[in-house]
């Protein structure tokens, strides 16, 4: 079962800005998405395609698979209701030792198939990352970091990669998926009470610079 | 015409020249011939009989005046001969009110109706800074305020001229001659990106005046000269009482030569049928006499009398000679624009209190710290009769008017305000509106309102427009009465842009691709451009928050008045509490059956700008959170994130406004004597001190903390 919160945007309010508890941000949009009733969640998107951007990043775990990552996109673009994204970013654990590199390829076969513009990375170091531009066969658009991270250093080496150095909510930080516990907002008995992937996309208006939609989508699992 | 036998009709007919290349200016520069352009030492041509016609329009003291040798504004009193650029005095704008304000109405149905369609512009914005050039004798420690201004103004101006596409800096007059203003060449669009410019673009401009200074002179941005209104407060000095302000502290060459301004201040005295009266408290220190020697003079001023502590000024120089920082920007439709004013203008009074930078007025300590009531009574045009003084002078046919006053009883209705003030009525057609926020009872030009109404225009917006329509229009151009309403909008104009407001709706104007704008108008500007760049993000991105979060900050206008108020206090920003909604979210639905009353509560600026423990968010972490949501890049958000971090601690105290600030300064000086008196010396010294922060040379961490500002 996936968890959607629908367009919360006018909740955001209620999210708490510097809320550093675990997974504070995800649970509290799984209560959202919950406790909303399916009629206030249906979205549309009012603006032509043009006029908007439409961007996602997907939360995975530790134990990360690239089927995860279609799942993720392919959720997004049908909750939204477009063909595609602008700019898709992955995050993963901090210490993630995954194949990283078989997470790429899946993620470029989104770009190749149409479904997204542009993919991106969050939180990588500049070895990191030129490791991942020796290999990738579809350069990542941007790097999410926190402001700490905005080194001289950074700054530079994303200059002479034409790599876009974005923000990141703080609390993107505290995400860990490997420990979503689903059950302080699911009461029933038989209900999942972990995640095994969340997705935050974020649609905005492109000339006006204004939110347009905000919203998360949880797959459950048990 | 030379007809010498007597007097015929045609004597009436006053022949001027036939000459070519005499012109209007000449006839009244010159009082013999002047040929040197021709290269022959001027003995070419015959003397010119033509006198010298220098008349001064103040109806009420019609003299000639002939000591204005090295002013360039000049009335020509010219009875119904129309050149380019001439005003009429009110005496004789009079007779226009009727047709201006009709076709203002016009001009305004005409734009509507061509422009209320109009959706999808993007946002585009841009700021304006006022600035004062200075002259500083270094040796006697005095400061004054440089009439060279305009000059300044004509040279930057003039590559303007030259290169009107390169440009990257406008200028424009503004009501002191001592004062520039100046704005970005282009918009900014979008506010997101490139946020890093607009602080450049500010620093370009303060360095584009330094290239025409000269050596005594400096530049500031500040919101109140100290000693404005002190014995030879102008450099040249002049002498005061001139026939346009008769103010007993300023001469009337510290105003703008182009016309439209001493226009403006002769009228609204005349209209008004006496000085400008303006009036604020004075700070009472522990030697403060309670009756200056000098103040005994001005003792008489009605605003004055029977207050102790109290410090009287006469002519709108003390106002309009005040500096601003004002934003506007561009609405994706006329909707959003009218739920924009609005929401920004509930927050006016909060932006005031915490940009607070004018903290003395003609050289004492007031107790207010800021300028926005300064300004409000120096150009308040309103007739005794308006204030409810006197009853109005109507008269009727054979009735008498014994009594009654055709000057002070000029008008039609009882106006509370002065036409520079907080907004009297909502706008929006949001369905948040109810009709309890609009709890001023509304003054209106009640047949430019049914005519709005008739043409199509809804209740909201009609009454709005003839709220400003009650004004009458202070500065006429003989020559452009008569114009098409369909392709100019002067009379709208001349009455939206002399009503200063707080927030202003900005139609676009005709034909032209700029869209429907709200200009954001209450902050005192700042003495770094650091700071004058955080607050005007900080209304940009406010707006972006406002609009993506569905935020409603809706109270009765009648709280945002007092708030108003209660921003003036000195240390307002910390020790006031001011009227705020409780719950800003349209997310939330109010509890059913809660009045009115129990939306609203008070708070402090910190808890409204910083959040509160029960959950109410604070204006700056939602824009943390609006800035999260939307992709923004590491080096404009670290841009943001200080100007953020500034406004934040000016909210919560830990950094002092400039009006804190300049107490500080002023009471630990060591000239000080605690009498609330700011002489030469302490002055000089604050000035210098605001030159060497803005040139790095000094630090002033109780207004910046560890920031640096340049």
């Amino acid at each position: 079962m996936i968890i959607s919160t629908g367009d919360i945007r006018r909740c955001v309010p209620s999210f708490s800005y510097a809320d550093t508890r675990k997974n504070g941000e995800l649970l509290h949009a799984a209560q959202l998405g919950l406790t909303r009733s399916s009629q206030t969640k249906r979205q549309t998107l009012s603006e032509p395609r043009d006029n908007v951007i439409v961007n996602a990043k997907v939360f995975l775990s530790r134990h990360a698979n690239s089927s995860q990552i279609r799942e993720a996109v392919d959720a997004a673009i049908a909750e939204i209701g477009v063909d595609n994204l602008d700019t898709f970013v992955i995050g993963l654990p901090q210490g993630y030792e995954g194949d990283f590199k078989k997470l790429w390829a899946e993620m470029e076969t989104s770009v190749i198939q149409g479904k997204t513009y542009n993919i991106g990375v969050s939180d990588f170091s500049e070895a990191r990352l030129d490791e991942l531009f020796s290999y990738a066969k579809v350069q990542p658009k941007c790097n999410q970091i926190s402001l700490d991270a905005a080194t001289t250093s950074m700054l530079t080496f994303a200059k002479q990669h034409d790599l876009d150095l974005l923000t990141h909510p703080v609390a993107d930080a505290h995400v860990d998926i490997d420990n979503v516990d689903l059950g302080s907002v699911i009461p029933s008995e038989n209900a999942p009470t972990k995640a095994a992937w969340a997705v935050r996309y974020e649609v905005s208006i492109r000339c006006r610079s204004l939110l347009a939609t905000k919203g998360y989508l949880i797959q459950c699992a048990h | 015409l030379y007809e010498h036998t007597g007097r015929r009709p045609h004597a009436s007919i006053n022949f001027i020249t036939c000459h070519d290349g005499f012109t209007l200016n000449d006839l009244v520069s010159y009082n013999s011939k002047h040929n040197e352009a021709n290269l022959e030492g001027n003995n070419d041509g015959p003397e010119s009989r033509v006198c010298l016609v220098r008349v001064v329009c103040s109806p009420s003291t019609r003299q000639s005046e002939d000591n204005y040798s090295d002013h360039t504004h000049i009335y020509i009193y010219t009875m119904g001969f129309m050149t380019e650029g001439s005003t009429l005095a009110w005496e004789d704008s009079k007779k226009f009110i009727q047709y201006v304000k009709e076709h203002g109405i016009q001009q305004f149905l005409h734009i509507y109706n061509e422009m209320k369609d109009r959706s999808d512009d993007c946002l585009k914005w841009g700021d304006e800074i006022e600035y004062v050039v200075m002259h500083l004798d270094e040796e006697n420690k005095t400061a004054r305020v440089s009439l060279r201004g305009n000059e300044i103004l004509e040279q930057l101006m003039k590559e303007e001229k030259e290169n009107p596409h390169k440009v990257e800096v406008l200028w424009r007059p503004e009501y002191g001659r001592h004062m520039l203003e100046g704005t970005p060449g282009k918009p900014y669009c979008g506010a997101l990106q490139g946020l890093e410019q607009l602080q450049k673009n500010m620093t370009l401009r303060r360095n584009a005046v330094q290239s025409f200074l000269q050596s005594h002179e400096r530049i500031g941005s500040l919101t109140v000269f100290p000693r404005l209104g002190c014995k030879e407060c102008t450099h040249p000095s002049h002498p005061t009482n001139g026939p346009v302000a008769l103010s007993d502290f300023l001469p009337d060459t510290i105003i703008n030569p182009h016309f439209r301004f001493s226009t403006l201040t002769a009228n609204i005295r005349t209209r008004r049928g006496s000085k400008v009266d303006i009036n604020v408290p004075m700070f009472k220190d522990t030697n403060t006499p309670a009756f200056f020697e000098q103040e005994a003079a001005t003792s008489t001023s009605p605003g004055s009398q029977g207050r102790p502590y109290n410090i009287h000024m006469d002519a709108m120089g003390f106002g309009m000679g005040c500096c601003c920082l004002q934003c506007t920007f561009q609405c994706c439709n006329i909707t959003e624009a009218r739920y924009f004013y609005d929401q920004l203008a509930v927050l006016c009074p909060i932006m005031l209190a915490l940009t607070a930078a004018a903290p003395v007025y003609r050289g004492y300590l007031a107790d207010i710290d800021v300028r926005w009531t300064v300004i409000s009574q120096s150009v308040d045009d309103r007739t005794r009769a308006e204030r409810g003084e006197i009853p109005f002078y109507n008269p009727a046919p054979g009735a008498s008017n014994e009594g009654t006053d055709p000057v002070n009883g000029w008008g039609k209705q009882r106006i509370d305000k002065s036409r520079y003030d907080s907004i009297d009525c909502y706008i929006s057609n949001d369905a948040m509106l109810k009709p309890e926020y609009n709890d001023i009872p509304l003054v209106m030009d009640e047949h430019a309102c049914e005519v709005l109404m008739k043409n199509g225009v809804d209740e909201l917006l009609s009454r709005h427009i003839a709220h400003l329509f009650i004004r009458e229009p202070l500065v006429i151009y003989g020559d452009k009465i008569e114009i098409d309403d369909s392709q100019a909008s002067d009379h709208f104009e001349n009455i939206q842009s002399t009503n200063w407001q707080t927030v202003r709706f900005k139609p676009p104007p005709p034909g032209s691709p700029i869209g429907w704008r709200v200009e954001f108008r209450p902050m005192e500007i700042q003495i770094t451009d650091f700071e004058n760049a955080a607050f005007v993000v900080f209304i940009v991105l406010l707006t972006r928050v406002i609009s993506s979060f569905d935020l409603n900050f809706y109270i009765p206008l009648s709280k945002v008045d007092e708030n108003m108020k209660r921003a003036h206090n000195r240390g307002a920003v910390t020790d006031e509490r001011f009227y705020f909604r409780k719950n800003i979210s349209k997310d939330k639905d109010d509890a059913p059956g809660q009045s009115v009353e129990d939306e609203y509560t008070t708070r402090t600026i910190n808890e409204i700008m910083n959040g509160t423990q029960d959950g109410f968010q604070g204006l700056i972490p939602l824009m943390h959170m609006y800035l999260d949501s939307v992709s923004m890049d590491v080096e404009s958000r670290t841009i943001v994130n200080r100007y953020l971090s500034l406004i934040s601690k000016r909210a919560s105290g830990e950094l002092m406004t400039c009006a804190s600030w300049m107490r500080h300064f002023i009471s630990h000086h060591p000239d000080y004597k605690q009498d609330s008196v700011v002489s030469d010396s302490i002055q000089y010294d604050l000035l210098e001190t605001i030159e060497a922060l803005n040139a790095g040379k000094v630090q002033i961490p109780e207004m910046f903390g560890k920031e640096t500002v340049c």
